[in-house]
Parts: structure tokens; sequence; C-alpha cells
């Protein structure tokens, strides 16, 4: 095959230049449309790989989360109990205390929350409680109903229990009069962890 | 920066520069060069024939392919100039008659084909002067793979004539043999009315007298040669001693001849049983109607060309675009094939994607927050001291009253503090009631017995997760 140089000297080179022009800008744009679809198909593949990736580890962890709850149904029955729906609000978080003191013969002295970034969406929290009660039994009973029914993790950091008074008949008396005493006082610090749960739209979830 | 003939010379002599010129020169340029490149249009249907033929000058003026305007002159007559003047968009074709060609065969059966270019141009270079008019054509015969390279040497009035053309604005289309463009047309329909031998000799008139022969073998051109004869006979004894000079090409004595000639000449046959005469019609060889659009051999000398911008430029960037094209395409194709394993990839992906979302539960997200909550959860009811109490209180329960009790999850070991207040007597029972019972509880503990005064406190100690339920 040879090439025609003579083709250059000729006058119809306009109308090759102008098709030159015309093949070079088609290439261009060709080019130019390929790249644009090459990258946003590598953006698209990042996309699906990393939503792949996490709908897999997602799945493992529920897989994991489904065998951890065979294997402690109990406590896998009180966390599920807990609602992670909803925010924790300064508000909840007293209702919750309060309603656990009625169930429990307890009486609050005081309840000094720390730490409180948002008041209307708790997220971590360290609690110290005051309290008094009759019985040992009851401390050790709000104790218990702490960890179960509080809304949220909680961690025990420290607590302390002492004799307040001596069981006497005066204080029988009170007692069989129907009176409020307290045989102890005691004080707990505790954590709070909460996460709510927020679903997300739908079109976020799907590319 | 390229530097042009034209402008460089322009630079050159100028002495002083007025930008108003400048300005005007550059417009006049673009001008021209946006004209030339609009000319597309024109062609191949307006062009000039410059017609030579024994120093006499014929012009034909094509428009539409119609015959528009001819004109006879001598050289140097400047009407013809003025003309062409007047046409400055129409492409010229200089075309020749009677002029003796030289004809080389280069065998390239061992050549490359891409080679072969290069070659020709060696060729020209070392063997033929830059004013010479040579070009080439291949055969088509593949039994002969060849190259025949034709030669015209160009006289002094030529030198001039190729001066003037490129002075004009005109383009070139290009240097044309008439003896040879006829000789392809004269093969071509004889071929077309009857089978042709493989010897042929086509006969062009010059004049009354003369005559322009070709011989040809086939598709080669092997011999041209410039006759007089003043009749029939004359022209045969000419054509039987041009045969008799090619027995060195391989022509065989008695060896049948088709031999071409135009109807005008009546020549109607020869005394030679060997040649077969074969009449051409005279339509076909006027010159009012040759049209140089695919022309067999287009000759243009190197002095010839244009070194107008208007030329150049056009072909700079056909030079440029060419190869811009050629590297766009590449890079094209090679996204391309990119592309299409990524395109595999990501539908491959889509469906994975997609497969793992039907399968999915439809409170996934919220599943996947408890998950994640509950290890936290179970590793803090581990931590904390809720059945680790409960069996304390059961294991003291009746035995004594625990007057302080305290629990703190900072320290390395979980350690229960009790205070106690137990009587003397009770004491040692209470030590082996818990001594007794604490191991069935607790698999790893250790109890610390301190007396302070009247209150006993006792410390368990137990290593993490040592206690049993």
């Amino acid at each position: 095959m040879t090439i025609n140089w003579k083709l250059w000297n000729k006058p119809e080179t306009g109308g090759v230049l102008l098709s030159l022009l015309f093949l070079s800008i088609f290439f261009f744009f060709i080019l130019f449309s390929a790249i644009i679809h090459y990258r946003t198909t590598q953006e698209e593949i990042k996309l699906i790989n990393k939503q792949v990736n996490s709908l897999t580890e997602q799945i493992s962890n529920i897989d994991s989360y489904t065998t951890l709850g065979r294997q402690e149904p109990q406590k896998f029955k009180i966390f599920k109990k807990k609602k992670w729906m909803a925010p924790l609000t300064r508000e909840y978080l007293n209702e919750a205390l309060h309603s656990l003191q009625k169930q429990s013969n307890v009486t609050f002295l005081s309840i000094n929350p720390q730490n409180i970034s948002d008041p209307n969406n708790i997220t971590n929290t360290t609690i110290s409680l005051n309290i008094q009660v009759l019985k040992d039994q009851h401390f050790f009973n709000f104790l218990q109903k702490l960890e179960a029914e509080l809304p949220g993790i909680v961690r025990i950091k420290k607590f302390e229990l002492r004799r307040a008074k001596e069981l006497n008949s005066h204080v029988i008396q009170k007692i069989s009069n129907g009176e409020q005493v307290s045989l102890f006082e005691g004080n707990i610090d505790f954590e709070l962890e909460y996460k709510q749960f927020i679903k997300q739209p739908l079109n976020s979830r799907r590319f | 920066m390229i530097k042009l003939p034209e402008w460089t010379k322009n630079i050159e002599t100028s002495h002083t520069h007025n930008s108003k010129e400048i300005w005007q020169k550059i417009q006049a340029y673009a001008h021209a060069i946006w004209k030339r490149i609009t000319n597309w249009k024109n062609y191949p249907l307006d062009y000039i024939n410059l017609h030579e033929c024994q120093g006499i000058y014929t012009l034909y003026h094509f428009k539409s392919d119609l015959l528009v305007y001819t004109q006879s002159f001598s050289f140097e007559d400047p009407c013809w100039k003025e003309y062409i003047g007047r046409n400055p968009n129409a492409p010229i074709y200089f075309i020749i008659q009677g002029q003796d060609c030289e004809f080389r065969t280069l065998p390239t059966s061992q050549i490359h084909a891409w080679d072969r270019f290069f070659l020709f141009n060696q060729i020209k270079v070392n063997e033929f002067n830059p004013d010479d008019l040579v070009s080439r054509y291949r055969l088509k015969s593949s039994t002969e793979k060849a190259d025949i390279v034709v030669s015209i040497r160009s006289n002094q009035q030529f030198l001039q004539v190729f001066k003037i053309l490129s002075s004009f604005p005109n383009s070139v289309g290009g240097i044309l043999s008439w003896d040879l463009e006829q000789a392809t047309i004269m093969k071509k329909y004889g071929s077309i009315i009857t089978t042709l031998r493989a010897w042929i000799v086509t006969i062009i008139p010059i004049d009354a007298k003369n005559f322009t022969i070709l011989i040809l073998h086939q598709d080669k051109i092997l011999l041209q040669r410039i006759i007089s004869a003043k009749n029939r006979d004359d022209l045969e004894k000419e054509i039987c001693s041009t045969l008799r000079f090619l027995q060195r090409q391989g022509y065989k004595d008695g060896q049948a001849v088709s031999i071409l000639a135009p109807e005008e000449k009546n020549i109607d046959e020869f005394s030679n049983t060997a040649f077969e005469l074969i009449n051409i019609p005279k339509k076909l060889l006027e010159r009012e109607n040759y049209k140089p659009k695919k022309s067999f051999l287009n000759f243009t000398p190197q002095t010839l060309c244009q070194g107008k911008l208007a030329h150049q430029f056009p072909k700079l960037c056909i030079k440029f675009l060419l190869p811009l094209s050629l590297i766009f395409l590449i890079l094209w194709a090679s996204v391309q094939i990119k592309s299409f394993f990524q395109d595999y990839e990501n539908k491959w992906l889509k469906n994975k994607h997609e497969n793992i979302h039907n399968k999915i539960p439809k409170n996934l997200e919220e599943q996947a927050h408890l998950s994640k909550l509950f290890p936290l959860y179970l590793d803090s009811s581990e931590k904390n001291p809720f059945k680790f109490i409960n069996s304390i209180h059961k294991l003291f329960k009746g035995k004594t009253q625990i007057s302080l009790l305290s629990w703190n999850s900072s320290e390395k070991n979980q350690t229960l503090r009790l205070k106690l207040s137990p009587t003397t007597q009770k004491l040692h029972e209470l030590k082996k009631h818990i001594s007794n019972n604490v191991k069935h509880i607790f698999k790893d503990a250790t109890l610390v017995w301190e007396e302070k005064g009247k209150d006993i406190i006792l410390q368990i100690k137990l290593l993490e997760k040592s206690h049993d339920n």
C-alpha cells in the first residue's frame, strides 16, 4: 500500500481538510465520551463494591448476632425489648429511672447525669445515683432492673451499699404503720451508652 | 514556527513594517486560505486544461464539466495569463503531447509494500532532475510484481511554464501526458469491444504526418516513439521496425498484435496479417471532451510546488490532523478495550448486588444496627456484677448482717468488699460456711479476712469470668 502524497497538492485539499477536521473532532468526541463512560463505570464499580462489602458485612454481623442470640436466649430477649428507634432524651431517661424506682421500692436522694452534650439525643452519659432502700434485696433488684429495663447499654462503674439504721422495735412500728423507712443507703455510678437506629431513605440505599 | 517560503521572503524584503499593511496581508492570506478551502465544492467540475503540443498552447475552460471557453495562443501571448487570473479558483491541468517518454521497469517482488514508496523517492532523487516529470504505475497482473517508472525530460520552455503556474493562485491539478492518457483510454475501449492481443500498439496522431506510437505488452507500457509517416505503408514499416526492436523484450516475429488507431485516419487494414486493426471512435480522443478527473499518471515536478500560504496551510493542517485523528482513534480503541472489561465487571457486580439485595430481609438495617450493639450489651452484661451480687446475697442470707458492701469495676480483679458484724461465737461458723460454699459459687475466688475492731472486713477477689451461676 502506498500513500498518494500528490493528493495533498490537489484542489480538493479543502474537502480533505474539512473531512479530516470533522474526523478529528469526531474521534476526539468519541474518545472523550469513552473516557467519561470509563470513569463513570469506575466510580460505579467502587460504589457497588462498597455496597456489596457493606451488605456482606451486615449479613455476617446479623448471622453472628442470631447465633449469639441462640446462645444467650435470656439476654437476647432482654436486649430485644429495649427500644432503639426513638432518640434518648433527658425526659425519657428520667421517666425510665422513676419507673424503675417505683418497681424496686427505691427512693432517689439524687440523680446526677454528666457529660450530656445534647439533652434531646443522649448517646453517652455517666449517671450517679444516691438512693435509699428498706432492704438490701431491694438494692440488688434495682441493680438488676437497671441493666434490663433502662434503655441502652448499662455499664456499672462502682456501687456501695451501707446500713444507715439498725432494725429495732421503733423502726418495725413505723413500718407496720405504713411509714416509709429506709435502712440502707447506697451510691451507684454507671455509664449509659445509647445508639438510636435511624432508618435510611430508600433512594440512598439503592444506586 | 512554520517558515513558509513566501512568508519568509516577504519579511526579508520589507524594510518598513507598517502594521496596517501587515494586517491587510494577513487578511489577504486568510481570505486566500478560506477560498481554497471552500473551493472544494467546485472540484472536479470546474477546471482549466492547458494543452501543449509542439510549442502551441490551447486553453480549455470547463465549468460544471461543460466547455465554456477555448483559446489557442503562443507562450509569449499574455492573454492566457489574464484569463487564468480572472478564474483564480479553477485548478489547472497542464497536458503535454508529443514528448519522449522513458520507461523503466522496477521489479518489486522482493521489496516490501511499505518500502516501495521510499525506494521510488530514492530513485527520483538519485537519477532524475528536480524539473523532470517522473511518475510511476504498478502493474495489475499478479504474475509480475513490478512498478513502471515513467519520465519525461523538461525543456526550457516547460521550466518557464512551471514558474508561471507556481505564481498563479490557482492550484495545479497536475501535469499529464496526453499520449499516455490516450493510450490507456484506447486500450480500455479496445478491451470492451474485442479481445485484445498480448501485444498492443496505440497510434495517437499529433498532426497530419506525425504520430506517437506506444507499445504495450498486457498492462505494461514498454515503449513510446514519435514517428513521421506520410501514408499507411510508412506507418506499418515504423511499427514493424519498432516491434523488431522489441524482440529483445520478448516479442516474437509474426506474433499477433492489436493495433489501436483513431477512425479519422482511414487506416483500413495492414498488409501484415499479424496486425489486427481496431478503430477507436474519434469523439473519444477529442481534446474538448477530455476530463482529467482520474488521470492515468500525474506528473508534478518539485519545482512546481506552490509555496504560497494558501496552498501550504491546508497541507500542513492535513499533515497534523491525520496523525491527530489516528492518535485519538488509538486512544479511543485502548479505552474501549479497557471499558469492555470494566463494563463486564460492572454488570457482574450489579447482578451480584441485586441478588444479595433480593435475599436480604426487609429490616436488614435495623438488624445490622442491633447486631453491632448486641455484643457490646453482652460484654457489659458480663462485666456488670449482678449475678455476682445475687450469689453473695444468697450466701450471707440469715447468717450475718452486712453493714457495708462496695464494688469497683476499675480494679484489676473484681473485688467485693463486705463489712460484717458477726458475734465472736458466730464468726467461726460464718468463716466455715463461706469457705465451704464460696468454691461452689466461684471457681477461682480468693478470700481475705480482716478484723478492724468489732468489724470484720471480707474481700472476695475474683478473676475475670470466674464466677459461676
